[in-house]
């Protein structure tokens, strides 16, 4: 078994040796994470990535002892500062945890307790582990609030969570989780849950403060950006086992592993525009069907008959290891390989038409207004009306993506389901085509992709109806003619005819999400309203969609409004766009002019904030802290 | 350990084995269950009993020829005194007790079911209504159910069988009290029902499913039969088989003020009643056999509702 450990000679913080989960299953037990290596030295931080599914954040739970029964660590050694964990009772670990390791999860709202102030959490946290009085821990608390970047901390200490933001809260629970100097932190997602103005800050302070302290941090994200940006070694994680594990420069400049060159080519990118993205078919095995040999063979180009077989071992190459078959010096994974294989829209494709097809006139929409007399009085008496969207004024041109981007709460998503028409709009007019949307019942030429791909789909529905109802429902076709129209859809969006019989719970997240799209086609659409289609999905099932989307943009001549608070994929989608801020629209603009010449300065902020991996490569010095591969015994 | 526990491990498999693996989780459940097994059970016993008392009682307790008060309050055939004709005894007018439970359970059975049917019907057509379309259907309606809820349920079942009561001639009361008492139970068990399937539909409507098809096109009331109903309907399952125990222990209580079921057409309630009449004078078996019936019946509908709450409920379906 080989073991990474860094070549400074330091001895590690955390050590993992062959760990293994067990989780019962229906059919026998199943393994989500499956003989995991890796070991994490003071200061520095390990990146582990992976899809929904690969087994990062149920490795971060074994560390600090929280696997839920009836799921348990079965295999391995856990070392912190030499210190065997793994086997210890539950009572010994309440000791560590909190004390030794530190933990930050995805939601700061759950983590802290919205019944007591943030001030008596962090007190109550260090009067639990350390030995000083009350007035000591009132102290050290607020210089933690303070060196996490909270202004006015001692008043911040009588702020119950509430009242905080997302990004405040989120360092709150940075405080708490360093308030007993640990040695270990472990990040669950740490930032997922921020808006990207705050996620930036998230990450450097989080990264700022380990590395200062001289705290090993395990960060588990799904978020190449995060690694990045703040990891300085990661380990990329595919059906519970660790394919890749190297500097972070090496690993995201040159990958090894084809799934990780797959993952690291299909994320969209701020900095530049490709006509299609590089895109991995299929989708994480499930638990109880994992491939034999290298799980990653039945989605690998290069996959060979060894493959299939046997399982790699992690191979070392200078700077990290990756568990490959393929000889990694002479790897054929060149840029050639890795071309988009859809053909380049990207040159065909031009705006054919400038007449706009939707017309977006002073719209507002302003909630607590126009509710139930009951509530009309109460909202007089606080007298408080929210404006969602505010005064806004756009077009949407025949042919084009348009995109609406800002951050969460600003007012995108309603403006959208206004001008689909399922909000009425409190004062202004949406046009569709010249024709007022408020007025238009029964129509069929504007549809609708949704974000969340288990809630847009009625679950005790057969595909068959879901994506027949809007021909059924119009009367476009009947009999033979529905099913001729719906095998043909979905095989124009990647499914099969032989899906058509099946219930959408039989699909994965990015399956279901292509039903969403036949089901907005079938009807033969000239706008489809895309509300942030990919935010739920894993990047390599991103890539597919947004292919998809784009490709049958082409096809059908169809015009997209494209909502989004990812910047990197509405670079890649959108011709033109509108940035929303408190439910106004700061900046319109081409979507080359926005990227390269922002006018706006929240625009500006914005794609500051944004992680871009390229950029974050290239700042980062090449590896001085290389890995050397040492050979345990056993 | 291991002789004792293989056996049973070995009973659940092969049970479970019985359920394609493709089956509804709910399935999977009962089959797991064992306690919803013998209430299902059981119900099923006492439900076929009372479909087919006709054929299976001894007796037909209606019948006056069968009726001799020499045998009056026989005990049951066990005791001393018993009689072989009469295996549970008789009560105070020489009614074979075995065929009057029978038949009784036949009508508490018939009044519970269609009392719940009644309740649901109303609060599902209502409260979906309520919580999809909103605005001052959804204040009125709820209100209406805010004062019903404060008002304790077998007091308006009460009121409502004696205003039928008053309204209907004499000879037309022993004809249509057994449909007074079902109206009464049903309009006074509505609420619950409402309540919930308010709250199924608006958590429905919002979900994305939804919007899609009001995008499309689809009509309100197609939306709300074909897309919310489905979705809504499980916890309204829960509610409709633990309020079958209670309409049944309504009916019993109804009856046994006296206001229920005539003594001419028996049911558990009335029978208890009468049985009450008679348990402090050693008689016990005119009250015991009808009592325990009806604990049967509301006990086994409680396990099996409880069941079903479980099965139903998402958090604990989530095992891999």
């Amino acid at each position: 078994m080989f073991i990474a450990t860094p070549r400074n000679g330091l001895a590690p913080v955390l050590s993992v040796e062959g760990l293994r989960v067990e989780l019962p299953g229906a059919r026998g037990p199943v393994f989500p994470v499956r003989d995991i290596s890796f070991s994490i030295v003071a200061g520095e931080t390990l990146g582990v990535v992976g899809e929904s599914g690969a087994g990062k954040s149920m490795t971060g739970s074994a560390v600090l002892g929280l696997i839920d029964p009836p799921g348990r660590v079965t295999g391995g050694l856990i070392r912190l500062n030499g210190d065997r964990i793994d086997n210890l009772s539950e009572t010994q670990m309440q000791a560590i945890r909190g004390r030794r390791i530190g933990a930050i999860f995805q939601d700061p709202m759950t983590a802290l307790d919205p019944l007591f102030t943030v001030g008596s959490q962090i007190v109550e946290t260090i009067l639990t582990h350390q030995d000083l009085d009350a007035k000591q821990a009132h102290k050290k608390a607020i210089s933690l609030l303070e060196s996490v970047g909270l202004p006015s901390p001692a008043q911040r200490m009588e702020d119950y969570p509430h009242q905080l933001s997302g990004g405040m809260r989120q360092r709150v629970v940075i405080a708490l989780a360093l308030c007993n100097d640990p040695e270990l932190v472990i990040a669950d997602e740490p930032t997922t849950a921020l808006d990207v103005s705050t996620q930036a800050q998230i990450i450097s302070l989080l990264k700022d403060l380990c590395e200062e302290r001289g705290v090993a941090v395990m960060l588990v994200t799904h978020d190449m950006g995060v690694i990045a940006e703040a990891a300085d070694r990661v380990a990329v994680m595919y059906a519970g086992r660790i394919v890749e594990i190297g500097s972070v420069h090496e690993v995201l400049r040159k990958p090894r592993h084809p799934y990780t060159r797959g993952l690291v080519n299909s994320i969209p990118r701020v900095s530049r525009r490709k006509a299609s993205l590089f895109q991995i078919e299929g989708a994480m095995p499930p638990l109880d069907a994992t491939p034999s040999g290298c799980a990653f063979h039945p989605r690998c180009d290069f996959a060979v008959d060894a493959c299939s077989k046997d399982l790699p071992p992690l191979r070392a190459w200078d700077g990290g290891a990756s568990a490959c078959w393929l000889p990694v010096d002479e790897s054929p994974l060149d840029d050639q390989s890795l071309a988009p294989r859809p053909a380049d829209y990207e040159s065909r494709f031009q705006i054919p038409d400038a007449a706009p097809l939707v017309e977006v006139d002073q719209v507002s929409k302003h909630f607590g207004s126009a509710a139930s007399w009951l509530s009309r009085f109460t909202a007089r008496l606080s007298s408080g009306v929210n404006r969602a969207v505010d005064d806004v004024s756009f077009h949407i041109l025949r042919g084009e993506t348009f995109a609406l981007v800002g951050e969460s709460g600003c007012g995108k998503s309603t403006l959208a389901r206004m001008i689909v028409g399922l909000h009425p709009a409190t004062s202004g007019m949406v046009r569709f085509g010249g024709v007022d949307v408020a007025g238009m019942r029964r129509q069929r030429r504007f549809q609708m992709v949704f974000q969340d791909p288990y809630a847009s789909l009625n679950p005790r529905w057969r595909v068959f109806d879901i994506v027949a109802e809007p021909v059924r429902t119009h009367g476009v076709d009947a009999g033979a003619g529905v099913a001729r129209r719906v095998h043909e859809i979905l095989e124009k969006v990647g499914l099969s005819a032989r899906d058509a019989d099946k219930y959408p719970h039989e699909f994965s997240g990015g399956q279901r999400q292509r039903i969403s799209i036949a089901r907005a086609l079938v009807s033969e659409p000239e706008l489809i309203v895309c509300d942030e289609p990919t935010s739920a999905l894993d990047v390599s099932v991103q890539a597919q969609i947004l292919n998809l989307l784009k490709s049958l943009q082409h096809e059908f001549g169809l015009t997209l409004l494209f909502i989004s608070h990812d910047l990197a994929v509405v670079r890649h989608m959108a011709d033109r766009i509108a940035i929303m801020q408190g439910g106004r629209i700061v900046e319109t603009g081409n979507a080359n002019d926005i990227f390269t010449r922002p006018a706006h300065s929240y625009t500006r902020a914005l794609l500051a904030a944004v992680p871009d991996i390229d950029v974050a490569i290239a700042r980062k010095a090449p590896p001085d802290h290389g890995l050397k591969l040492n050979r345990l015994s056993g | 350990m291991a002789e004792i526990a293989t056996p049973v491990s070995a009973g659940r498999l092969k049970l479970a084995a019985l359920a394609p693996r493709s089956e509804s989780p709910v399935l999977r459940s009962f089959l797991r269950t064992p306690s919803a097994m013998i209430a299902a059970f059981v119900l099923t016993c006492l439900a076929l009993t009372a479909l087919l008392a006709p054929w299976l009682a001894p007796f037909d307790p209606f019948d006056p020829a069968n009726v001799s008060l020499i045998d009056a309050m026989t005990p049951p055939l066990w005791m001393r005194d018993g009689n072989p004709d009469y295996l549970l005894g008789t009560d105070d007018q020489g009614r074979d007790i075995l065929s009057t439970v029978m038949f009784g359970l036949r009508i508490s059975m018939t009044v519970g079911v269609a009392a719940v049917v009644v309740a649901m019907t109303l609060g599902v057509v209502i409260g979906l209504i309520a919580g999809y379309a909103g605005g001052w259907f959804e204040s009125l309606t709820m209100r209406i159910v805010d004062i019903q809820l404060t008002i304790p349920s077998i007091l308006l079942a009460l009121m409502i069988d004696g205003v039928t009561r008053v309204v209907a001639s004499r000879e037309l009361q022993a004809e249509i009290a057994i449909y007074a008492v079902i109206a009464a139970i049903g309009f006074a068990s509505w609420p619950p029902f409402a309540r919930v399937a308010r709250s199924r539909a608006l958590v429905e409507r919002n979900k994305e499913y939804v919007q899609a098809a009001r995008i499309i096109g689809v009509a309100p009331l197609r939306i709300l039969l074909s897309h919310i109903l489905p979705n809504a309907i499980a916890p309204v399952l829960v509610i409709a088989t633990i309020d079958l125990g209670l309409a049944v222990l309504a009916e019993a209580a109804l009856s046994f003020l006296g206001v229920g079921m005539p003594p001419t057409q028996p049911s558990l309630g009335t029978m208890i009643r009468i049985g009450g009449n008679h348990l402090f004078s050693g008689k016990w078996w005119i009250f015991m056999t009808p009592a325990l019936t009806l604990v049967m019946i509301v006990l086994s509908v409680n396990i099996l509702g409880d069941w079903l709450r479980d099965a139903l409920n998402p958090k604990m379906r989530r095992r891999v």
